[in-house]
């Protein structure tokens, strides 16, 4: 065989080995994962925040401490291995937009190529009257959304059914769910031991 | 020899990288998306929609988007539904009416989300909102996204998934218009 037959070979076989592939890598809500357990995240800083009961005049942002906080509760669990850090840097992006005054509380979007988590962004929406169930009237509870949110971080899905869940699919005004339950944890630590 | 090798290992490389453009210009990939939508009962959905219509799907067409994360234009895959109206609960809708979601295929590029889904031909009733300064623009949006739709099956009893009720169709909307127009 010529240098020039073979090459036809296997550029034709490198074609047909193109068309072989999915047009996604997983089905359903499943099969993502990173490629590491501890990972990070940073806050923009420019929040146009509906965030009432915070001190929008602090220094020191005050949702992304919310945040940090949140994200604290589900890399101090006992058993799992995995991270989720502040970063400045080119981190898991959380962010506020307009998602509209009858949208979504939040929005976890992560991105993967061939089963393996590459990016992430949090979204939080800046139309709802958020706040601290424990001190506000009318408010949807911002800690129990940023945990819910950071939940899905280590892969956790949405709990349709349990109605205690910080993972369940919905949120009621005045409504607090910020306590992670076993369920959860053993779920990450079944991704992440 | 080695001539042999290379050659081949190029011309390789070099379809693989246009056929990979060509299979429809994007990576193959997918995005995922978690909604954590607010609970509304059927009075705040009628209170906080502009429209509440009962219809069936029978159009779609997506979009593709691209947002800035850190290094990466990460995709993000928007689904603007048509639903021919059959019932109006609310409002004074036309016969067709679009609204717009998240998630949906376009291209090679896979969007799942959480939120209802849909289907073409599928029987709905909505509760439809609008927000021009939001990420939805000037199309109309489902009234707290997955507390918004309800499924309509063969036996005529409207499921809301993520509340988990079924209720008659026709005694809903009898429930509905006791709320208000």
């Amino acid at each position: 065989m010529t240098t020039t037959q073979l090459s036809i070979v296997t550029a034709t076989l490198a074609i047909f080995s193109m068309m072989a592939i999915p047009a996604f890598a997983s089905h359903g809500n499943g099969g993502y994962e990173w490629n590491s357990e501890d990972q990070e995240f940073f806050c923009e800083t420019s929040w146009p925040w509906n965030l009432a009961y915070l001190d929008l005049t602090s220094a020191v942002d005050p949702a992304c401490d919310v945040i940090e906080d949140s994200a604290d509760l589900w890399t101090d669990l006992s058993d799992p291995s995995w991270s989720l850090t502040k970063s400045n840097s080119n981190a898991i992006n959380q962010r506020a937009e307009n998602m509209g005054s009858n949208g979504d509380l939040g929005e976890m979007v992560p991105y993967h190529i061939f089963g393996t988590m590459i990016s992430a962004f949090v979204k939080y929406n800046t139309e709802v009257a958020f706040g601290d169930v424990d001190t506000d009237d009318d408010v949807y509870d911002f800690p129990s959304v940023a945990i819910h949110e950071l939940g899905h971080l280590p892969t956790l899905y949405h709990n349709e059914h349990s109605g205690t869940s910080v993972m369940d699919a919905g949120l009621d005004l005045n409504e607090k769910r910020r306590n992670i339950t076993s369920d959860d944890e053993d779920a990450v630590d079944g991704k992440y031991p | 020899m080695r001539k042999l090798v290379i050659i081949p290992l190029i011309v390789a490389v070099g379809l693989m990288s246009v056929s990979a453009f060509y299979y429809n210009g994007y990576i193959p990939s997918t995005v995922q998306s978690y909604g954590f939508s607010p609970v509304f009962d059927e009075t705040e959905l009628m209170e906080k929609s502009l429209i509440s219509v009962e219809g069936r799907i029978v159009g779609q067409e997506t979009e593709l988007e691209f947002i800035r994360n850190g290094p990466i234009d990460q995709p993000y895959v928007w689904t603007t539904w048509t639903l021919k109206t059959v019932d109006k609960v609310k409002g004074n809708p036309p016969e067709f009416i679009e609204f717009k979601t998240s998630g949906g295929k376009y291209k090679n590029i896979e969007h799942i989300t959480s939120g209802p889904e849909i289907k073409m031909g599928q029987k709905v009733l909505v509760f439809l909102s609008k927000d021009p300064d939001s990420q939805y623009g000037d199309a109309y949006y489902l009234t707290g996204i997955s507390s918004g739709l309800y499924e309509i099956d063969s036996k005529g009893n409207a499921k809301n998934k993520m509340k988990g009720t079924s209720e008659n169709i026709e005694q809903l909307k009898g429930k509905l218009r006791t709320v208000g127009p």
